[in-house]
């Protein structure tokens, strides 16, 4: 068997989806299956052919009302040519679109693309609310796309169920089984996120959080710097002549060592009273920061700051820190837990098992509840 | 040869023109442009659309060409069969 080559993270970006469109004339039509693709543009809705882009603007609008969503644009290849002789309309083509848009929107988009081909998918989106409507021509559509070897799945609008039950209950050479409100538990733990994922996705969800990231990083970078290597950041700073310590001084050779290689003599450091740890300074419990000047051989003292601002700073950034990766740290573990709860769902739906041809026809109600159906599926198949 | 970069230069002028709307002959110029560079290098054999075009941008160039034509329509027959084909690749490139 052909190993599956693994999609691109370019090919991610345009989501292919079969629907079934009727052509020919009225009465006498059958039914061609289109692969559609749906394609994240960030720009506007766009509609190819073009000319077809007022009858599938409504279609386009329900769908990104029903799931909330009024921010991304989205450019929709009916595959449709020119020369095609339609006797349907395009209403029919909304439940596809509305599986293309949720694939491309969400985390289930790598799955999809190994199995699309398996699906197909009628039925009119009737409302901003995702209502699934029924569609004309159903008998026909479905006749086509049973007919196609690679497609496994058909979904269906649930109003046309009883049309389709009555055309199979007629053909006597079909052998198939009926499922009534049949609940499929949707148990996708090997394939939610894991820890790392959800805080990143949640880090980077929007411009807000990425900016709030970046000081999270830069905050991180600069604590060690401040406590490690502050001394010599501050020396770069500094001519010969003068040299700033930050107080207390917890360590004097160090001070020493920098006093020497900024130009001050060993007699004069001898001088410094704060070196030699006399009373002079070291009873003051001084904080900040001193500036040791050599005026011509003369060692001048200067406090400079007692608040020292780089210190105030530094604990801005540690209460940030620990802030910012409490609050991702318990929002990726509610989200957890909320997937766990949506996860463990059951989802009503009827359908009609062709068992020769290993077909199973699928009724749904919204498209809320077909892309659940479809996301239980992609679980269920990868799991074995 | 075609150059990917000229081509998103190309495509972003065509944009831009369609969304300015007037005057209308930026559009034309814009669209037309664009699609003979296509169209020559498609047909000359001088270079390989799909090894030179992105999914992306091929996708980009079809919806915003395919807008064009759909309000100009085509000036003779050659120019429709172009389009037919052209259309055809760029739908070979970001449908594969």
């Amino acid at each position: 068997m052909a190993k599956t080559v693994k999609p691109t993270k370019g090919d991610l970006l345009f989501i292919k989806v079969k629907a079934i469109l009727v052509t020919g004339s009225e009465g006498s039509g059958e039914g061609n299956i289109h692969n559609i693709v749906v394609f994240s543009n960030n720009r506007e809705h766009m509609v190819i052919p073009s000319r077809f882009f007022n009858s599938l603007r409504s279609t386009v609008e329900r769908v990104m009302s029903s799931i909330n969503n009024h921010d991304q644009r989205f450019t929709i290849d009916t595959a449709l040519k020119d020369d095609e002789n339609l006797c349907d309309d395009f209403s029919s083509m909304g439940l596809s679109i509305a599986i293309g848009i949720e694939a491309s929107l969400n985390d289930w988009k790598e799955a999809w693309e190994s199995i699309w081909e398996e699906w197909c998918f009628t039925g009119e989106v009737k409302d901003s609310q995702g209502v699934i409507g029924g569609i004309g021509g159903a008998r026909v559509k479905l006749e086509s796309a049973i007919e196609v070897n690679k497609i496994r799945y058909i979904m269906l609008p649930s109003e046309n169920r009883q049309e389709i039950i009555n055309w199979i209950n007629k053909k006597q050479d079909v052998n198939y089984e009926e499922n009534f409100s049949k609940n499929v538990g949707v148990s996708n733990a090997e394939k939610s996120q894991s820890f790392f994922g959800r805080l990143w996705s949640l880090s980077t969800r929007d411009t807000f959080l990425w900016f709030a990231l970046i000081i999270w990083v830069l905050s991180i970078a600069y604590l060690p710097m401040r406590y490690l290597f502050w001394d010599n950041v501050q020396s770069l700073r500094r001519g010969d002549s003068h040299i700033t310590i930050n107080l207390p001084v917890k360590n004097p050779k160090t001070v020493r060592k920098r006093l020497l290689s900024s130009g001050f003599t060993l007699d004069q450091i001898k001088e410094i009273p704060l070196l030699r740890m006399s009373k002079r300074l070291t009873k003051i419990n001084q904080t900040g920061r001193v500036m040791i000047i050599n005026r011509n051989g003369d060692i001048e003292f200067e406090i400079t700051n007692s608040r020292d601002l780089t210190l105030i700073l530094s604990y801005i950034c540690g209460v940030y820190i620990v802030l910012f990766s409490a609050t991702l740290v318990l929002l990726a573990l509610r989200r957890e837990s909320v997937d766990i709860v949506l996860n463990s769902l059951d989802i009503n739906y009827d359908s009609v098992r062709l068992i020769d041809k290993n077909r199973e026809i699928i009724f749904v109600d919204n498209i809320k509840q077909a892309v659940s159906i479809v996301k239980s599926k992609i679980y269920l198949t990868s799991s074995f | 040869m075609l150059n990917q970069e000229d081509i998103k230069i190309d495509l972003e002028a065509l944009k831009e023109a369609r969304k300015g709307g007037l005057p209308i002959a930026d559009w034309r110029d814009t669209a037309l442009k664009l699609f003979y560079k296509l169209c020559n290098n498609g047909e000359e054999g001088s270079c390989d659309l799909s090894k030179t075009l992105s999914k992306e941008l091929a996708i980009e160039c079809m919806a915003e060409l395919d807008s064009y034509f759909n309000i100009f329509s085509f000036v003779d027959d050659g120019e429709k069969r172009k389009w037919q084909k052209l259309s055809s690749q760029l739908r070979v490139i970001y449908s594969s």
